[in-house]
């Protein structure tokens, strides 16, 4: 068997089908590429350094485990990511965290108001808060925002902004039509202005 | 067409849908004033931008694991073992699968990581020397916020003048558990002294606390502190305070190549808890680097094992950090002839 491909130049689909064919190095390879992105994606998430390590090695332990279930040339990052997505989420609920979604907002998740909603806020807005703070101030600022938001809307606009997810990724992660991966990160922005517009202080985050 | 504008600012519809939205824009002029109205609702989400850091190691950690589950699945697989022999072994052998497994973990997590065993070995005894200081620093900061900022002092007098005094100071405080983390990895066979708190230590005799201080021979370097530098006598000494002191300030590390030079001679050298190579320096911010040179002190660079006049005492100022061995007594003020 010729193992003299060098690996680091290879896809994500060429690595995996080349640890398929037994090519150990390759896996490492692969945990080596995605050690920074995916423990990036599961700390914003979770929002527990501890937590987001755990998960992020029951994701490629899954991912090892589940090697012989691959479809050669199926996209890895999208599948990567649902697996920790599902970690994550199974993480959550031991931990007592996760919000299920309720019928309402599944129900809501089909409409078109949020695109309006959102442009009208950022139309009206004023001054606020966030416009008072700079630097470190601002960043906890965001991300306290962020990390308030409910689960299912935190989770599309880390997968958007954050990771530079294309939205039928999203979906594809998520299980969710495309039309909902975009009214929801239109809901998610609007939640995120109207709170930052509310917080009087940092304090208040 | 407005519900794809934001996909277009992230790059997140395909080609297609890109191009779809680009040609959108260029006939639609309430398009162009929509999609700069939701690049401004995006824009905050930048100062929260750089991805957050893994702990050093993150990576051989979860190539570890999966090693581990690609050794340890065949044995479960295996018929149930013999029954157990009517004489006992000795707990301090390894059973042969265990033997074989942790062989077999090594191996599977080498073919997967291409690096040399000594240097796999090493930087795990570094990663887990580095995790020990900075769960030591979490006890240090437990103590000093209920004590106004202040970490725990080392005397200037006798008994409690040795720089392994923390030990006894952190117990007494509670704030440590039964055997915590507070030597490196490397020493992990030698125990750790006998449980005893800062007032137990002043009812010990001289020889006792001899033997108490033999006995934490291996325990992470610790701050003598500095002078008053508004003292020309030198006679109070400050302990570091967060909130107060340098976050940059070395406050523990790997023990020193030496315990008490001789007055006057400089021993150079790192650290040999991790072959000379350097050590590990938790610093007053909280934060640990693994550094292969010991001149990295404070704001200024300097000896974490000396003060500035060369002898394991007290730093002459606030940036002057000096970390002794745990049975280290810093020399004091009238011995020192400068």
């Amino acid at each position: 068997m010729d193992f003299s491909v060098d690996l680091t130049g290879c896809s994500d689909e060429d690595l995996l089908a080349q640890y398929c064919k037994g090519q150990t190095e390759a896996f490492g390879v692969l945990v080596r590429r995605y050690e920074r992105e995916l423990y990036g994606y599961l700390r914003r998430y979770l929002g527990d350094a501890s937590l987001a390590e755990d998960v992020f090695q029951n994701t490629f332990l899954q991912l090892f485990t589940k090697s012989n279930q691959y479809e050669q040339g199926r996209p890895v990052r999208p599948w990567l990511y649902t697996i920790a997505t599902h970690q994550a989420i199974d993480a959550l609920r031991r931990n007592g965290r996760h919000q299920a979604l309720s019928l309402n907002q599944e129900q809501r998740d089909a409409g078109d108001g949020d695109i309006r909603n959102l442009l009208e806020l950022m139309e009206s807005r004023a001054p606020g808060p966030l416009d008072q703070v700079q630097g470190e101030e601002r960043r906890l600022f965001v991300r306290a925002g962020v990390e308030q938001l409910p689960d299912f809307l935190k989770q599309v606009v880390i997968l958007a902004y954050y990771q530079g997810l294309k939205y039928r990724e999203i979906a594809e992660i998520m299980d969710i039509p495309v039309g909902t991966v975009k009214s929801r990160l239109h809901a998610a922005l609007t939640k995120l202005h109207e709170a930052w517009a509310a917080s009087p202080s940092l304090r208040e985050v | 067409m407005n519900e794809n504008l934001i996909g277009y600012l992230l790059k997140a519809l395909d080609d297609d849908g890109q191009l779809a939205v680009e040609r959108h824009l260029h006939t639609d002029p309430d398009a162009m004033r929509n999609l700069e109205l939701l690049r401004r609702a995006l824009a905050p989400l930048n100062a929260d931008a750089t991805p957050p850091e893994p702990s050093p190691g993150l990576r051989f950690r979860t190539l570890a694991l999966l090693a581990e589950h690609a050794c340890r699945k065949p044995v479960a697989m295996e018929p149930a073992p013999p029954p157990p022999r009517t004489i006992p072994m000795p707990r301090r052998w390894w059973r042969r699968a265990d033997a074989l497994v942790a062989a077999a973990v090594i191996l599977v997590t080498l073919s997967l990581v291409p690096s040399g065993i000594v240097k796999a070995t090493h930087y795990r005894d570094r990663l887990y020397c580095k995790e020990n200081l900075r769960q030591l620093g979490t006890s240090l900061v437990r103590y000093a916020d209920s004590h106004e900022g202040y970490l725990p002092k080392v005397d200037a007098a006798p008994p409690c003048n040795f720089a392994g005094v923390y030990l006894p100071i952190l117990h007494g405080a509670g704030v440590v558990a039964e055997q915590p983390p507070v030597q490196c990895a490397v020493h992990k066979k030698k125990p750790v002294p006998q449980r005893r708190t800062l007032d137990e230590i002043r009812q010990l005799t001289p020889d006792e606390i001899e033997r108490y201080l033999q006995e934490g021979h291996d325990l992470y370097a610790y701050t003598l502190g500095y002078h008053d530098p508004l003292d020309p006598q030198r006679r109070t000494l400050n302990g570091l305070r967060t909130g107060f002191d340098s976050e940059l300030i070395p406050i523990a590390a790997d023990t020193p190549p030496f315990v008490q030079p001789a007055m006057g001679v400089r021993l150079p050298g790192n650290s040999r808890s991790h072959d000379g190579v350097g050590q590990n320096v938790l610093r007053l911010g909280g934060s640990v680097d693994f550094n292969t040179n010991r001149h990295v002190g404070g704001t200024d660079k300097d000896d974490i094992y000396l003060n500035d006049n060369g002898h394991v005492a007290a730093g002459l100022h606030p940036q002057d950090s000096v970390l002794g061995a745990s049975a280290a007594r810093p020399v004091p003020v009238q011995q020192i002839s400068d």
